[in-house]
């Protein structure tokens, strides 16, 4: 009949966590394809970290006698060697190709990566940190500094942002900028390499500038903030501790989808020839180069693939941006 | 309403209307146009195709290599008087006699009126052109009468008589009509008052020359009829030409800012023929695969070669024994310019000479010398001193003073894809015997600027510089590349930076032999022995690296007869218009 | 909101000032003038030449001083002469290049808008049925598609693969006009004749024009329409669960009204504003896909006049554009006020 108190009732744990985070995570394993855009994301990444590992072609060895040649599974005298052992290396197999001299599709395209992404990773993340340092400065301070900066950001927003890259690229081009030495050292391009952030850093700080003012300044108003200034809070403490987390999640989104951006960002202007110069290679400039041979038999193929990873690339961070846009914000529409 | 769907279905399936042979037409493909048709300004080279279409000069050279008579009567030479040096005073004296009966395409008479006026403008400073060279060192100008003038030279020069603006009266085909351009040109003086830009504006931006404004009067084949910028520019024949009639009904220069369209449009039939310069970088034997017609390779009479930094005051090429000729020696033998050259540009000869093959004095032979020989390299680099003192695979070694220094060769070049191909290439080719090449590329604005080329001197440049420069112009020793390898042009602060020779390299015996050469000039037996023997010398001091003569690529519809360029003197593929024609309906 | 207007309209001229400032500076710190672009290929070229021609144009003095005169010159109206083409740059720039790319942009526009209105509507009121998903894949896709590289497929199967069908680039084919009917009335016997001459010459031409279009536009209109339907359908969907929808439905009114009389209305604005903020960036952006296609448009002028330093020409485009974009931001604000008449300036 009715349940005593000393029947131990066996509660089933379900383990749910009930922190923000946690349903947030909860939210975005359900997104399937969000997950699939993570998991493609952090393969693109351990391949490009690990490429020389992976793909043991040295990167610029030159076959001079095996130019163009077709993808496949094949290598040269015919031989399917892939049956024998995955290592394709070994048997001469390309499974890209090859590009006009001779060397390996497959590894190129992984080197390019690790530029094309290391631009992707660093202009984004810099983007967003000035961005978020400025917006939630000025919707903090509000007054003076809130004008001053709003101004500065509309006035940056009316600049033609594809032609001041041009143009700015075309003024950095062969400079040395700081950092250009250490990158060099540390990931065997440099100085091209550091313009291109720098130039993709200076136009894309102001969206997301401008949206965490937006949030910041909404959650301004709401309560906790008073409770927090109530107990004596510093300035700092408050940004830092209560509005930004809270602006947080705005934030993640911005930064995965400004991501995606940067990649296009840079493969477009090393395809008009003023981002990553040669010899350095990005995935950009391979299909720069691969506009001359188009009558080259099999020459089609130094543009389909780096222009495939760079779309994939790119539709990752694009869906991974709406899986977490969904998964983190509880205002977003989902049935 | 038949008529349209007809229309449209015919358009549809013959896309390539109005070709060829049908309606005795040329469609031409290129990937440059010129920016004006006017005959003084010369900022591109590439506007002589389409102004030799347009006009003539007062010379040309046909295709072997022979100088003829354009709106002159005769071709000035020393021999029959037309050309008078004072060696004792160094001065050349010019007599011209221009046909008889010249007009031009609107019918107005072509008179020395004209020269003089030509030479007035190209003489006012606010003009820009660049080749006041030559009409700087005009001593006097004289018309004798409507027929005949006459010019003298303070320096007595090979090529007062070529075209190309080395007569000195205007930068391309040499007169301009006066009664079209006298008005605009006086008009913009006066507007201009002193001011470069107004002056641009009203003289560079006027009819006769421009897109903006129309067709203009020539004195060559065609006239042009109507330019559409960035599309077209049609020529049609003009009656008043002063050599023959053309035999084609009009001709089309069409631009492709983009080379794939235009190989596109030259494999689908559309265009008849390619121009020399728009398939830069394809490969001959590729294209022809794909093509009905006939891909040809024409010489153009530039070689391809590393300046060497050889400047004592540049530490930095000093620090790698630049200056030796044994490291010269080493570098040539550590490329495998055989293998490189089919690969990186398909229409090209193996080069070993500041010489064009076939140019007057070539060394026959040459070419074979300093071969791939990576060990005799590396000999060499251990008997300069170079070792592999710590074992990373870059040579090295120790200066007078206790420096460590790695073998770390910087090469500089602009970053056309073919030059990159060939700093890939060496960077096998040299990790081979030990040398790390550095690619250190820049646009050709600043790679080319004063400022950088002239100043190696000053490390501007600190190791090699790879560029094409003209040989092969029929006047060895002084081509523009022998100049570079002339004693007395060096490029220092001495002479403000302003000399031919940008690598600071003194030949020994070359200051002797290029003096012989001038005092030699007009006789082509004797120059031909003096290159001969600067050539012997050339193959041991190895004052540049040369690596191959480039070749132009130049496709020719089935059945066109006469459009072809066999020498690099002939400097267009249009240097005769007036003969080309369709097999079977106008040869 | 008048005042708002006007104190906005009165903005565009300082800030278009600062603009050029900026604009000027960039362009005179990079390195690289006209006169070096002279001497390359030229081996007349000496340098006594580059000297005289240096000074003569002031590429020697220092930026503001060319800036002070340029500044002069344009107050009057003159944005001076292209140094590549000798024409003035302003009849440069807009008679030869703008029209190119306002047709391209212009029909990109048109056709992203048309279809990407009711494919996001459709989109979110079939919220999670299978076209839903086929069209959310393919907005993804658009969206993360690099524009030079479909560029590049297309061109390549249109140049290579089949040779016949379509162009591969340019804008037109030489020689095809628009016909001059006295020209034609001359070869023809009567009026009638003439007339269908007239008329299948046009057609061609048509044909011609749009047959050159059709990769181009495709390209653009891939990833307007992908952005579009996205931002449409996510406007819609916001729209849709507002509690006055639902009080329309329990209404009682036929679903059609209330989607078309409710909620596209209030859908819709925010898709008003943001096509007018992507027209600039159309004209400007367009770069990739003119060079690819090899479109003779203001994107390319713009790169080339770059890269060439033809800095009259630089100035003449790069101003517009910053004019064209802070026309459209104004506009797009008002457009948002009009609209929503919650939304109020003062």
């Amino acid at each position: 009949m009715a349940v005593t108190a000393k029947t131990p009732i066996k509660v089933r744990r379900r383990n749910k966590s009930t922190s923000a985070w946690g349903m947030a995570w909860q939210r975005f394993r359900r997104h399937k394809v969000a997950l699939v855009g993570g998991t493609m994301i952090t393969l693109f990444l351990l391949a490009a970290i690990f490429s020389p590992f992976i793909t043991p072609y040295d990167f610029s060895s030159l076959q001079l006698t095996q130019r163009f040649q077709a993808p496949g599974l094949e290598n040269i005298s015919g031989a399917k060697c892939v049956r024998d052992s995955v290592l394709f290396w070994e048997c001469g197999v390309h499974p890209f190709g090859t590009d006009d001299l001779g060397r390996d599709l497959l590894t190129r395209v992984f080197h390019g990566g690790r530029v094309s992404l290391l631009v992707g990773f660093l202009s984004a993340t810099l983007a967003i940190l000035i961005g978020t340092v400025v917006g939630a400065t000025a919707a903090y301070s509000g007054g003076v500094i809130d004008s001053v900066i709003s101004r500065i950001i509309d006035i940056m927003l009316s600049l033609p942002v594809f032609p001041l890259l041009l143009i700015l690229s075309a003024l950095l081009i062969g400079r040395d900028l700081p950092f250009g030495q250490w990158l060099e050292a540390v990931f065997g391009s440099g100085k091209t390499v550091v313009v291109i952030i720098t130039v993709i850093v200076i136009f894309n700080w102001m969206a997301t500038a401008r949206l965490v003012r937006g949030e910041i300044l909404s959650l301004k108003q709401r309560e906790f903030a008073d409770a927090a200034r109530a107990l004596g809070g510093s300035h700092f403490r408050i940004i830092a501790r209560h509005l930004l987390p809270n602006a947080m999640a705005v934030v993640i989104v911005q930064l995965t989808l400004m991501m995606g951006e940067a990649i296009l960002i840079e493969s477009g202007l090393s395809f008009l020839g003023l981002g990553i110069t040669p010899p350095e290679v990005s995935w950009g400039n391979m299909l720069s180069k691969a506009q001359g041979f188009f009558f080259f038999p099999n020459g089609i193929y130094t543009a389909v693939f780096p222009g495939l990873f760079i779309f994939l690339s790119v539709l990752c961070f694009n869906l991974l941006g709406d899986g977490l846009r969904d998964a983190l914000d509880p205002r977003s529409i989902r049935k | 309403m038949r008529k349209f769907i007809l229309g449209m279905v015919a358009v549809l399936l013959v896309f390539n209307a109005f070709a060829g042979p049908e309606n005795n037409s040329l469609r031409v493909g290129t990937t440059q146009e010129p920016d004006n048709l006017n005959p003084w300004e010369g900022s591109a080279d590439t506007k002589e195709n389409a102004m030799n279409l347009f006009f003539l000069g007062l010379t040309y050279f046909d295709n072997t290599g022979t100088l003829l008579p354009g709106l002159a009567e005769s071709v000035p030479t020393v021999s029959n008087g037309g050309i008078v040096n004072d060696d004792a005073a160094g001065t050349q004296t010019v007599t011209w006699t221009l046909r008889e009966g010249l007009t031009w395409s609107d019918g107005a008479a072509l008179t020395t009126d004209d020269v003089a006026f030509t030479l007035e403008v190209q003489q006012n400073d606010l003009v820009p052109s660049n080749t006041k060279a030559f009409t700087n060192s005009m001593t006097s100008f004289e018309v004798v009468d409507a027929r005949t003038f006459v010019i003298t030279y303070d320096n007595i020069s090979l090529t007062s008589t070529q075209p190309g603006g080395n007569i000195g009266l205007a930068r391309f085909n040499d007169v301009a009509p006066k009664h079209v351009w006298e008005s605009i040109f006086n008009d913009a003086v006066e507007n201009a008052a002193g001011d470069a830009e107004a002056f641009l504006a009203g003289f560079i931006g006027a009819a006769p020359a421009t897109a903006a404004q129309g067709p203009t009067v020539s004195s060559g084949t065609f006239s042009l009829e109507e330019w559409q910028p960035g599309q077209f520019m049609r020529g049609t024949p003009n009656a008043n030409f002063a050599i023959a009639t053309a035999k084609l009904d009009f001709v089309q220069l069409e631009f492709f800012a983009d080379q794939n369209t235009l190989i596109a449009n030259i494999l689908n039939g559309t265009l008849d023929a390619s121009d020399d310069i728009g398939l830069a970088g394809q490969d001959p034997a590729v294209l022809g695969a794909q093509f009905d017609g006939a891909v040809n390779v024409s010489p153009s009479g530039f070689i391809e070669h590393f300046n060497v930094n050889q400047f004592e005051a540049c530490q930095d090429a000093q620090d790698l024994l630049l200056g030796d000729k044994r490291t010269r020696q080493a570098l040539i033998q550590a490329i495998n310019r055989e293998a490189l050259h089919p690969v990186v540009f398909p229409p090209s000869l193996i080069s070993t000479s500041f010489v064009v093959n076939g140019d007057i004095g070539y060394l026959a032979g040459i070419e074979n010398e300093w071969p791939y020989n990576p060990e005799a390299a590396s000999a060499l680099l251990a008997e300069l001193g170079w070792t592999d003192s710590d074992s990373n695979g870059v040579l090295d070694r120790l200066d007078e003073n206790g420096r460590f220094i790695n073998f770390n060769l910087r090469h500089i070049a602009t970053p056309a894809n073919f030059r990159l191909q060939t700093q890939e290439i060496l960077q096998q080719d040299f990790a081979q015997v030990g040398i790390n090449l550095i690619a250190d590329n820049g646009p050709a604005s600043v790679v080319f600027a004063a400022a950088h080329l002239n100043h190696a001197e000053e490390c501007s440049w600190p190791h090699i510089f790879e560029f094409a420069e003209a040989a092969g112009l029929g006047i060895s020793p002084f081509d523009p590349l022998a100049q570079q390898l002339d004693p007395n042009q060096v490029s220092s602060s001495a002479n403000n930076f302003s000399g031919a020779n940008y690598s600071g390299v003194v030949t020994p015996g070359y200051a002797e032999l290029i003096a012989d050469a001038q005092a030699a000039a007009f006789d082509t037996g004797a120059r031909a022995a003096i290159v001969e023997e600067m050539q012997t010398i050339f193959l041991d001091e190895l004052p540049l690296i040369p690596l191959y003569e480039r070749g132009e690529i130049i496709t020719v519809a089935t059945g066109l007869q006469n459009y072809e360029k066999g020498t690099p003197l002939a400097k267009t593929i249009f240097w005769n218009p007036w003969e080309w024609c369709w097999d079977g309906v106008s040869c | 909101m008048f005042s708002f207007l006007v104190r906005r309209i009165l903005q565009i001229i300082p800030t278009l000032f600062v603009i050029s400032i900026v604009l000027f500076a960039l362009l005179a710190l990079k390195p690289g003038n006209p006169i070096d672009e002279m001497r390359l290929g030229n081996p007349g070229f000496t340098q006594a030449d580059y000297e005289r021609l240096t000074a003569l144009y002031g590429y020697d003095q220092p930026w503001y001083f060319r800036f002070w005169k340029w500044l002069g010159r344009a107050m009057q109206g003159d944005l001076g002469p292209s140094t590549q083409y000798g024409m003035p740059a302003t009849q440069y720039v807009f008679q030869f290049r703008l029209p190119n790319t306002a047709l391209l942009s212009g029909l990109s526009l048109f056709f992203a808008f048309i279809i990407a209105v009711p494919l996001g509507i459709f989109s979110a009121l079939r919220q999670h049925s299978f076209v839903d998903y086929a069209i959310t894949i393919f907005n993804f896709i658009g969206v993360s598609i690099p524009i030079f590289w479909l560029g590049i497929l297309l061109i390549f199967i249109f140049s290579v693969v089949i040779r016949k069908f379509l162009p591969a680039g340019g804008m037109l084919t030489p020689g095809v006009d628009w016909p001059d009917w006295a020209l034609l009335g001359a070869q023809s016997s009567g009026w009638l004749e003439t007339l269908s001459l007239y008329l299948d010459d046009v057609w061609t031409y048509l044909v011609d024009r749009g047959s050159h279009l059709v990769l181009p536009v495709f390209a653009l209109t891939f990833l307007q329409l992908a952005t579009w339907t996205r931002f449409m359908r996510s406007s819609m969907l916001e729209v849709i669960n507002m509690d006055y929808i639902r009080t329309a439905r329990a209404k009682g009114l036929i679903e059609q009204k209330v989607v078309i009389r409710h909620a596209l209305r209030n859908a819709i604005l925010p898709i008003i504003t943001l096509v007018a903020l992507s027209v600039p960036i159309l004209f400007s952006g367009a770069v990739l896909t003119e060079t690819v296609f090899n479109w003779p448009g203001m994107g390319r002028a713009i790169l080339q006049s770059i890269v060439e330093s033809d800095f009259n020409v630089a100035m003449a485009s790069l101003l517009f554009i910053s004019l064209l974009i802070l026309i459209f931001n104004l506009l797009a604000d008002v457009a948002y006020a009009l609209i929503d008449p919650r939304i109020r300036y003062d």
